[in-house]
């Protein structure tokens, strides 16, 4: 007691009512204030970007889903499609796109005509020339497939030459096309007097997923068929190789390997893996699969291999984080109920982080999906107008892939390619979102269990 | 029992209070066995009254000590030593209370002597037989505090000594009431008193036998000797 | 006094089931267990008591080798379960865990359906001809576990969905199920509340009639009220091993005095 008088407690550090705030607590709370204020304004430049980002890709790109058609009656003169008149479709075969020309010539100006539509200047060549030069190939294919139509006269949607298309969406103007040697006003006209009277329509245009790559002066025919079954292939050949050889080392890793020096370099090198830049991978596959192993360029297997190993040390740090949370009590159980090591891996530990390791293959699926740098070295540049066949064989045969053909379309010279590029971008990421999609749809899934 | 403390120090109050306890009640006890004899010896009635309201502070303080053994057992769940700690303090204060009693009987017994003729020798030869007692009752509690089972043994082997005097003292009381028949209440009163005493060395006895409990974990072994023999005692009128 | 305890304790000297014959066991360079020399009887619950780190969930695990799974752990000496050395390298460590039964400190019940945890081990170790030996098998350990009443209308059910305590009968159904013959816990009350702790003291002290029990516990309140030996573990020594009763009431080593009694040392 007597010390306690002797040397009175210092006044408290926290003396003062506590409705009045005091100065460091002022200055504390300025302090998480104006930090809150950061990370905010780092969310909105982030969330800035990615909508200025989408904004552009969207409004360049929405339009080539759309696409002008011009609707004619074409008739499919006998005399030149099937000069013996039996059908035979060899002989029908041998007439070539060259030979289908003049029809659509014929029918464009039949439709005119019946039209009742007169423009100043429009020579005939001009007005077939709204028509795009690949639909004389679009007619040809329809009579092979169909040769008993031959003789009759059949309503078809060609599609309209890539500046009338462009001239639609607002891309082309009439002042342009005097300076434009591919358009002519008039043409420009003619589409406009054949717009009002329902000749030339605007339409879906599925074949933008389906058709295959077409040429520098063709645009509204280029599609993304070949690009996305490349894809599709390579990306099934990353899933078959990765998951397993990835799942299978990250078992054995995490849970069967001995600790220590070797296991560790192991360990560090597959980290360090993860940060190689992919156009190494690309090498490594030109010299490897396609030099040494002696596969065919510009083919999904190739570019398949390549990816796989550019989306392994992805799978494997996801598969051994997940393997990892899985609580250590688990594997006691197991052991504990004189489960074998294999046994309390396979039948406890594997499926109880199988929802982990979905997320982190689909991920690096995904990674993959959007790899281009690899694959230019690899081949998968090349102009491709043929499908892939059926899986196997089509593993070998020479496709595209999505981001290459992105890459592709904005080499060239065409206007008209931009709004594809931007389209292709637009399925690419709708193939992202959707693989993101699955992944968070099996974790939740899965991890109700837990 | 080793005299580290424990971690929880609230824990080592509570075990120093219940002995403390225990200490002072035997304090009161003690006192009351000297008061008591003296007061016999010195026909002090005055004395004697305020050995009998002075038990009811002992009677207090055995309650008190078991409420407080009571709430140590719930709360610390004591095990080893600090369980046989609280079991021994719950005896030794058993006993301690009823060598209380009987010192307050012996006061009482006093008032009604004090009435009577003194019977020769008999309250000095009580009063020895009390000093006894006391001094192995403070004995034992020496023992009690300082954990020693030896002076605790010795203690037990020396209630031999007391049961000696009562069986002199109960036959001189026999020899006076044959001798005289109106010495018969005196003597038996004293009687009681002598008999009385005599347990009181029972009791302590008894408290030595829980300080060696305490300290060694075990009970002795039922070998001291026993000088009581006055159940086997007769006389033969001449 | 000495001859009621007598009849009211079964002091008749049961079989050894386990003993330990200079055991060490190494942690790399760390000796954590030293010259352990322990017989641990049939039928009988053994409890292992001492601070954290004294050795005693180590030795727990040396007991049915669990300690294999760490790469750096050695085990010196002998241990034997009916006079069978088991680390002997003819043994096989996923045998004697079938015999060798092991509860742990939290629930872990496999995030399955209650019927699947209980048939795992008889699955796995073919002790089920078909679905309806797995049925009975599967009732019988529940019914041993404490268990049946509660969860028999939802076997189909999560065993992850139950309480605590019940999970950890659980677990226990789940040991027995592989019909063991000695059954490990590590702490198998200290995340379950009081009731849910003393459903599994009854449990425990129902099992030891037909298992021989070994628990390591931290409260020491536990060890007493479920043993009938303790053994007292103190920086990796065993040092004092004895009847329960005795240890708590009269220990012979000051070490052990000092600890059951919550002293400092």
């Amino acid at each position: 007691m007597t010390d306690a008088t002797a040397n009175p407690t210092p006044p408290s550090a926290h003396s003062g009512s506590l409705l009045v705030q005091d100065k460091l607590t002022k200055k504390r709370n300025a302090a998480e204030a104006r930090f809150k204020l950061y990370g905010l304004t780092a969310v909105s430049l982030g969330i800035l970007a990615l909508v200025l980002l989408l904004a552009s890709i969207l409004s360049n790109g929405l339009s080539s889903f759309q696409q002008t058609f011009v609707s004619l009656d074409v008739e499919l003169v006998e005399a030149k499609l099937d000069k013996n008149g039996n059908r035979n479709i060899d002989d029908i075969k041998k007439v070539s796109t060259f030979g289908y020309a003049p029809l659509i010539k014929a029918a464009v100006e039949k439709a005119i005509a019946d039209g009742g539509i007169e423009i100043e200047g429009l020579t005939a060549k001009d007005a077939a020339g709204i028509v795009s030069k690949d639909a004389p190939a679009q007619l040809r294919n329809y009579v092979i497939a169909n040769p008993e139509k031959i003789g009759t006269t059949i309503n078809f949607n060609l599609l309209a030459n890539g500046r009338i298309d462009g001239y639609q969406k607002g891309r082309v103007t009439k002042e342009s096309a005097e300076l434009d040697s591919n358009v002519s006003p008039e043409q420009l006209m003619l589409a406009d007097a054949l717009k009002e009277n329902g000749t030339l329509v605007k339409r879906f245009n599925w074949g933008f997923i389906t058709r295959p790559d077409a040429s520098e002066n063709r645009p509204e025919a280029a599609g993304l068929g070949v690009a996305i079954l490349g894809s599709l292939y390579m990306m099934m050949v990353v899933l078959v190789l990765a998951l397993p050889i990835g799942v299978a080392a990250s078992i054995y890793l995490e849970e069967f390997a001995p600790k220590n020096r070797w296991t560790d370099l192991i360990e560090v090198n597959i980290s360090n893996l993860a940060a190689v830049p992919s156009i190494v991978f690309g090498i490594l596959g030109l010299a490897i699969f396609i030099n040494f192993a002696g596969l065919p360029q510009s083919a999904p297997i190739v570019g398949g291999l390549v990816l796989t190993l550019m989306t392994l040390p992805t799978i494997i740090i996801a598969t051994r984080a997940s393997l990892k949370s899985v609580p250590p009590s688990i594997r006691d159980a197991a052991l504990g109920v004189g489960a074998s090591k294999m046994q309390s891996v396979l039948h406890h530990v594997l499926p109880l982080a199988a929802p982990g390791i979905l997320t982190g293959t689909i991920i690096g699926l995904a990674q993959a999906l959007g790899e281009t740098a690899p694959l230019l070295l690899i081949g998968m540049v090349a102009f491709v107008r043929e499908y892939p066949s059926a899986p196997p064989e089509g593993f070998f045969d020479p496709a595209s892939a999505l981001p290459v053909q992105v890459y592709n379309w904005t080499q060239r010279a065409d206007p008209a390619f931009v709004e594809r590029a931007s389209g292709a971008i637009i399925v690419l990421l709708i193939f992202l979102v959707f693989m993101n999609a699955v992944a968070i749809m099996l974790r939740r899934r899965f991890e109700r269990r837990w | 029992m080793p005299d580290r403390e424990h971690i929880v120090t609230s824990y080592d109050r509570d075990l120093e209070t219940i002995q403390a306890m225990i200490m002072k009640m035997g304090g009161l006890v003690e006192a009351a066995i000297l008061d008591s004899a003296n007061s016999l010896e010195r026909r002090d009635e005055e004395l004697a009254e305020r050995v009998r309201l002075g038990d009811k502070a002992i009677d207090e303080l055995e309650e008190r000590v078991n409420e407080e053994c009571a709430r140590l057992l719930a709360l610390r769940q004591p095990i080893a030593s600090d369980l046989r700690t609280v079991l021994t303090v719950m005896k030794i204060s058993a006993n301690l209370e009823r060598v209380g009693d009987y010192a307050k009987n012996l006061a009482k017994r006093t008032s009604v002597l004090v009435q009577m003729n003194p019977i020769e020798g008999a309250s000095s030869a009580i009063r020895r037989m009390a000093k006894t007692v006391e001094g192995m009752m403070k004995d034992a509690l020496d023992a009690y505090i300082q954990r020693d089972p030896e002076l605790a043994q010795d203690v037990r082997m020396r209630d031999h000594e007391v049961d000696q005097m009562y069986n002199a003292l109960f036959r001189q009381f026999l020899t006076y009431m044959m001798e005289d028949p109106r010495n018969i209440t005196a003597c038996m009163h004293l009687h009681f008193i002598a008999k009385n005493i005599e347990r009181m060395g029972d009791h302590v006895t008894s408290i030595a036998e829980q300080v060696i409990y305490l300290s060694t974990g075990e009970m002795p072994e039922d070998n001291r000797p026993k000088g009581d023999s006055t159940p086997y005692e007769t006389v033969e009128l001449d | 006094m000495n001859d009621m305890r007598m009849v009211e304790r079964e002091v008749d000297t049961k079989e050894v089931k386990i003993s330990a014959r200079d055991c060490q066991v190494y942690y790399g360079d760390n000796h954590a267990i030293k010259d352990v020399n322990v017989d641990i009887e049939d039928k009988t619950v053994t409890a292992f008591i001492g601070p954290s780190g004294c050795g005693k969930s180590t030795f727990l695990r040396c007991l049915n080798r669990m300690n294999d799974t760490i790469d750096i752990c050695r085990v010196e000496g002998q241990i034997k379960l009916d006079g069978e050395d088991i680390y002997d390298p003819a043994v096989d460590p996923v045998q004697l865990r079938a015999k060798v039964g092991m509860v742990f400190q939290k629930p872990n019940p496999f995030p399955k359906s209650i019927y699947d945890n209980i048939a795992y081990g008889p699955r796995i170790h073919g002790l089920a001809k078909n679905k309806a030996d797995l049925d009975v098998i599967v009732e019988k350990s529940l019914r041993r576990g404490a268990i049946w009443d509660e969860v028999k209308d939802r076997l189909d059910k999560p065993g992850t969905g139950l309480s605590g305590g019940q999970q950890q009968r659980l677990c226990i159904a789940r040991a027995v199920a592989t019909e063991p013959e000695v059954l490990l816990m590590d702490e198998p009350c200290s995340a379950l509340d009081p009731i849910a702790t003393a459903q599994v003291e009854e449990l425990i002290d129902e099992l030891r009639g037909r298992y021989s029990v070994v628990i390591v516990t931290h409260s020491m309140q536990q060890a007493a009220r479920v043993s009938q030996k303790t053994a007292f573990f103190h920086l990796g020594n065993l040092v004092e091993f004895g009847e329960t009763g005795q240890i708590f009431t009269n220990p012979q080593d000051p070490r052990t005095e000092s600890y059951i009694t919550g002293r400092i040392g």
